[in-house]
């Protein structure tokens, strides 16, 4: 849900900007676009689908997100000449990095779970497994490869949501809250 | 009946034409973004009333 905000603010306000400037607005064209169908619907069942990915074994589950977002960078490699897409893709790339190095999951620490949820009960963590259904693997700081790109940081707690994130996935956000200004065209409208 | 009819396809794809693309532009970016991305929300229960849970 998160991910979705910067989407949603950066329509906003490049829909305010073309009623100010009556600028033209176009949705650019998009290369391999089934790319992204295959990806999201794979991840889907396993990871958003509820109940769906519960009982599916970790490795697998590992298998389906390394290739879903192989996917994805594909697709980024496709329409790398628009700027969104490219930062989107530098940010989906270190995910990528990190969660190909430690197993197929994003890991995300038993300090961070606990800044995430202080009430947790730290004794029911099982290190080096899936976290519920989730993309997330629970690791220890000394036992993750490249923990600065992992799911490291948490929003403060006056935010409404409660959600621990990586740097791949700021760079995810900006290039969101960017994509929609990708349709607007720079040529004005000529006044009749 | 006819001319109801004509009129109403005739709609339908103005609004096709205006607003498919976008919604099409929108429907891929959104899943391009959460396909992407990998925050975590502690398995739901930082958003407990929400069904997408760790989007």
């Amino acid at each position: 849900m998160i991910l979705l905000v910067p989407i949603g603010t950066g329509a906003l306000a490049c829909l305010v900007f073309v009623i100010i400037s009556k600028a033209r607005l176009q949705p650019p064209q998009l290369y391999r676009s089934w790319l992204i169908l295959v990806a999201f619907l794979s991840q889907w069942l396993v990871f958003y689908l509820p109940g769906g990915g519960i009982h599916l074994p970790d490795d697998l589950a590992a298998v389906i997100l390394v290739g879903s977002m192989t996917a994805l960078l594909l697709f980024v490699a496709s329409n790398h000449k628009l700027f969104a897409i490219l930062l989107l893709g530098l940010g989906l790339v270190l995910n990528l990095i990190v969660i190909t190095l430690n197993g197929g999951g994003m890991p995300i620490s038993p300090e961070t779970l606990a800044n995430l949820l202080p009430g947790l009960d730290p004794s029911i963590l099982e290190l080096g497994a899936r976290l519920g259904a989730g993309k997330d693997i629970v690791l220890t700081k000394a036992d993750t490869i490249l923990w600065e790109l992992s799911d490291r940081f948490v929003l403060p707690a006056w935010m409404p949501f409660r959600v621990a994130f990586s740097l791949g996935d700021v760079f995810i956000a900006c290039g969101g809250f960017l994509l929609p200004w990708a349709g607007v065209a720079s040529r004005k409208v000529e006044k009749r | 009946m006819k001319q109801h009819i004509s009129f109403f396809l005739f709609q339908a794809n103005q609004f096709k034409q205006a607003y498919m693309p976008w919604i099409i532009f929108f429907l891929t970016i959104t899943m391009l973004v959460i396909g992407s991305g990998a925050p975590d929300d502690g398995g739901g229960a930082g958003c407990p009333s929400c069904p997408w849970h760790s989007i």
